[in-house]
């Protein structure tokens, strides 16, 4: 994995830039062989990320632990408790700032009555596992928009939309509305 | 306490890898069959050629343009038995229990095979 983050102290409408890259795709090789009767040869391959020959996925409540680009047996439509997909090449992006930015005489931006905004994005190429590949590749774009309003007082108003587009995770549409209270009651 | 490990380092090159055998063409009859959507695969890594369910295995030797698979047989966890004809193995192209392929082509994304009843067709999967 690679990634990089920009994060510009004068920036208004533009504040911060991220930019990731994961390939799994690698995992040491396609074949698991242990000693046999017929051949010694050890290789130790086919890691098959997230998942156990014997145990569950590495998973909690249907949700993998650690990277959300490993598709989660919660989506399984056969219900079984494995990783569908970890073999995965993936590339997300995503930027924020302010829509109505107000400065103190310092340069800082005024808290209050701040319009501000969140996107993020993925695009996903999956292959499958070895055991199990995709058969054709499958693509996927998923992203977030999200609006966020500071009130006085320490109160804030969010919305979000996000979707998904593709095979791995579907179509889908969702939205959020949140009222937060910073600070106490 | 004293340990000790081996450690044996093995590269293939290009032949590395996970294969979709995506296409197989009869060299007699000039029959055409598309395995595009279809799991068929060829695994390669150290000496070995992994086909079937992961359980069928080749040693495999290559020389200039000539990949050679040898020495079939099933690798049921520790209890190996040696494959006595290709019923299992047909379907993935190879017709011989020691079977010789012209490598026609080789790069990091695709591979041609070729032996004297076959043309098998690969993509990097």
């Amino acid at each position: 994995m690679l990634g990089s983050e920009l994060n510009l102290k004068r920036g208004t409408w533009l504040r911060d830039v991220v930019a990731e890259y994961l390939y799994t795709k690698y995992q040491s090789g396609p074949i698991y062989h242990d000693h046999g009767t017929l051949e010694s040869y050890h290789i130790a391959g086919d890691d098959d990320y997230c998942n156990h020959h014997i145990y569950c996925s590495w998973q909690h409540w249907g949700q993998v632990m650690g990277n959300p680009l490993f598709r989660s047996p919660l989506y399984n439509s056969d219900h079984r408790n494995r990783v569908e997909d970890n073999r995965f090449v993936a590339w997300h992006f995503g930027f924020d700032g302010c829509l109505n930015a107000r400065m103190d005489e310092r340069g800082e931006i005024l808290p209050d009555h701040l319009l501000s905004y969140r996107v993020l994005a993925t695009f996903q190429k999956g292959w499958g596992t070895y055991t199990g590949p995709y058969l054709p590749v499958r693509k996927d774009f998923s992203m977030m928009l999200e609006l966020n309003y500071a009130l006085s007082h320490g109160w804030v108003v969010k919305g979000a939309l996000g979707l998904d587009a593709g095979g791995i995770y579907g179509n889908n549409k969702g939205f959020q509305l949140s009222v937060v209270k910073i600070g106490i009651l | 306490m004293l340990a000790s490990c081996d450690l044996h380092t093995y590269s293939n090159g290009k032949l590395d890898g996970f294969w979709h055998l995506k296409e197989i063409d009869t060299l007699s009859t000039g029959g055409v069959e598309d395995l595009s959507r279809t799991a068929c695969f060829w695994g390669v890594e150290g000496k070995l050629i992994n086909v079937g369910n992961g359980n069928i295995f080749f040693l495999h030797q290559r020389y200039r343009d000539t990949l050679r698979l040898y020495h079939p047989y099933i690798h049921d966890w520790h209890e190996d038995s040696l494959l006595k004809n290709t019923d299992l193995v047909k379907a993935f192209g190879i017709n011989f229990l020691d079977d010789r392929f012209k490598i026609l082509h080789l790069n990091e994304n695709s591979m041609i095979l070729r032996d004297s009843l076959l043309q098998l067709d690969f993509e990097k999967y």
